[in-house]
């Protein structure tokens, strides 16, 4: 709490020191609604509106030094949100918290010199869809078919000189990624746990500092970059214990440790922009599986329209430890992309994809968007899931949705 | 025969003449635009065939000689793109680099060669209108003397010297004698003029003559963007850091 105090009164005396200093701001109101045509065993629901608020603000000040903050506010009708007039700090609540402080860091730039210290959003990776390399940054899951990223505590440096850059980054408080709540229509077990009820024993958030660097170079036309990170998974591990008598399964909620040595790659090539970027996961802790992630993406922009088609895969290096569930599987071995048309500056349809390779099981999202007046901007659309029910993604089907959504950005 | 010889070599010689003359005119034309730097705040309005108008502004900062020079460009409104920033490195003899940065997405995306026709940000600017190239670049010819805008020129033909990738096949450019800066630049893609860009309200900022207003017409896409310039200015206090891909996330 004594940390949280001097820090706001550090926010703010920088705030008011910045009267002669060069400040920004932006922000929107979005609200969306959801329709579900399908309930779930768990989630009778079927109409979901959402409102998120989220002002940011930056002030340049004199000598190099200059302060950023971002706030959310929100609301829902489905109680993803805590009902209570509550501000979150770190956003480590299973739900959405109704006023969170999603960035706050302070920075200073001498050349090629910039350190940034405080909560912010990290991200590392080339790839549009599945970065292997971008473990540092946690996301809100609540719904994955919209995750967004949150903001995490860090001390990140960097030296950037044009064609070479050198970053580390040091986390000293862990933000876990936000999961789908038990009993809620995104939270759908293996068929395995079918008929039983969850019990958790502990959830277990790590202690000590995570650490990141990464190396960055440009060489006319490449790009790639090499990095090593040791810290935790912001997915968590399920350790389990079924109990096939009484139907009951107990688990306990970890946040593994890992190391990761990683490397990305862009080039052109044959008309197209490629991009490889590819992680060793080492298993850190009895409960993490050593593997291979690695992903292929090829993109192209031509007048109005726009495309890019992802390969992401990965190969375990060992066996799956027993008992153990891991939510960052999800994703693996998939063919994933989006293309979007713009006719004109005002009007978009997207249509983004995810395919399983061997066809089992998609995800398909249509978005068509369009600006009202300068500010507003309005979009409708729906997700389709499904495929076979031996595929645990198709499993989601029942979440399959139609979507209205209006922004007022400022 | 030898008439015609004769003939062929005044030709030749004329046409040598020239297309050094053409090439003597655009090096006088980049050097009297030298700057060490130049900075300026933009105000685009895009005018479409149905009348549709969409209204954005931009700071440009370039640092550095056209061919070797480094460029930001960062919008400031409307509010759903404020933030988003270009960032090239033109590279003299190569081609040069493009990246840009998505604050809502906190992502660097590079723009590939092959895609630099595409238009820039829903703008009648594509993004290899926003790439510098010295004169080592092209090869200039067909010089003729025009009136364009009022004002005696020079009209010049110029093609890629080298083998980048472009979307246009040839440039007319015509540059005021008086000013000796262009006035109108003419854009070819497969034979067909493409794009217009008419460079109006020259004032002669800092010693170099500046239009303050550009307007560009696609004339393929039946559309018009007017580029106005207010605050621009020359020879500001910059430096190389400002033009990496870590300040392209740093500031909007």
């Amino acid at each position: 709490m004594k940390l949280r105090l001097v820090w706001t009164q550090a926010v703010l005396a920088a705030a008011c020191s910045a009267q002669g200093g060069a400040w920004s701001y932006r922000g929107f109101v979005d609200d969306s609604l959801v329709y579900y045509p399908s309930t779930t065993a768990n989630d009778q629901v079927q109409f979901v509106n959402e409102t998120l608020v989220r002002v940011e603000g930056k002030v340049q000040l004199p000598g190099g030094f200059g302060l950023s903050a971002g706030l959310d506010a929100r609301t829902d009708s489905d109680n993803q949100v805590i009902r209570a007039w509550r501000f979150s700090w770190d956003d480590r609540t299973a739900q959405r918290p109704p006023f969170a402080l999603r960035t706050m860091s302070f920075h200073y730039t001498h050349g090629a010199f910039r350190i940034e210290a405080g909560k912010q959003v990290l991200h590392w990776g080339q790839m549009d869809f599945s970065s292997p390399t971008d473990k540092l940054a946690p996301r809100d899951y609540l719904n994955p078919a919209s995750a967004d990223t949150l903001g995490a505590f860090a001390v990140r440096a960097v030296a950037d000189t044009g064609p070479h850059s050198l970053e580390v980054v040091y986390l000293p408080h862990f933000t876990p990624s936000r999961i789908p709540l038990l009993d809620r229509r995104w939270l759908i077990l293996p068929t395995e746990f079918d008929g039983y009820t969850y019990h958790s024993q502990s959830v277990q958030y790590p202690g000590g500092g995570q650490f990141g660097v990464r190396y960055h170079q440009i060489v006319s036309p490449y790009e790639f970059s090499v990095c090593y990170f040791e810290g935790f998974k912001t997915l968590p591990t399920f350790l389990y214990d079924k109990d096939p008598v009484h139907m009951n399964l107990n688990y306990q909620t970890l946040y593994p440790k890992m190391r990761m040595v990683g490397a990305d790659f862009a080039a052109p090539w044959r008309g197209l922009l490629w991009k490889v970027e590819s992680a060793y996961i080492d298993a850190a802790s009895p409960h993490v599986t050593s593997a291979w992630t690695y992903a292929v993406q090829a993109e192209k922009t031509a007048d109005k329209w726009q495309w890019a088609v992802e390969f992401a895969g990965d190969k375990l290096t060992q066996d799956k430890r027993p008992n153990t569930l891991d939510l960052d599987r999800a994703t693996r071995d998939a063919v994933s992309g989006h293309v979007a048309w713009t006719p004109n500056p005002r009007q978009t349809v997207s249509a983004e994809w995810f395919v399983h390779p061997d066809g089992k099981a998609f995800v398909t999202r249509i978005l068509y968007s369009r600006n009202l007046y300068s500010t507003f901007r309005a979009a409708g659309g729906f997700l389709w899931i499904g495929g076979s029910q031996s595929d645990p993604l198709a499993r989601y089907n029942v979440n399959s949705y139609i979507t209205l959504q209006l922004r007022y950005s400022f | 025969m030898t008439g015609k010889a004769v003939a062929l070599a005044l030709s030749l010689t004329a046409s040598i003449f020239a297309a050094q003359t053409a090439t003597q005119i655009m090096e006088e034309v980049h050097r009297r635009a030298h700057s060490d730097n130049f900075r300026y705040e933009g105000r685009i309005t895009t005018r479409k065939a149905n009348g549709a108008k969409d209204q954005k502004s931009w700071r440009c900062e370039r640092l550095g000689e056209a061919g070797s020079s480094k460029m930001m460009l960062r919008f400031l409104d409307p509010a759903d793109i404020r933030g988003v920033s270009l960032l090239v490195w033109n590279h003299s003899q190569k081609p040069s680099e493009m990246w840009l940065y998505t604050p809502a997405l906190a992502r660097t995306r590079r723009i590939a060669q092959q895609d630099r026709s595409s238009r820039f940000a829903g703008t009648d600017f594509s993004f290899e209108d926003f790439e510098e190239s010295d004169t080592s670049s092209w090869e200039y010819s067909e010089l003729q003397e025009e009136q364009e805008a009022g004002e005696a020129c020079w009209h010049i033909a110029a093609r890629r010297s080298t083998n980048h990738p472009s979307q246009y096949d040839r440039e007319w450019i015509w540059v005021s004698k008086e000013k000796m800066t262009p006035l109108r630049i003419d854009k070819f893609r497969g034979g067909k003029l493409a794009r217009r860009l008419t460079m109006q309200s020259l004032e002669l900022r800092q010693g170099i003559w500046t239009p303050m207003r550009v307007d560009v017409v696609d004339l393929l896409g039946n559309s018009s963007t007017t580029l106005e310039l207010v605050d621009a200015r020359y020879n500001q206090r910059m430096s190389e850091s400002q033009f990496t891909l870590e300040a392209a996330k740093g500031t909007w």
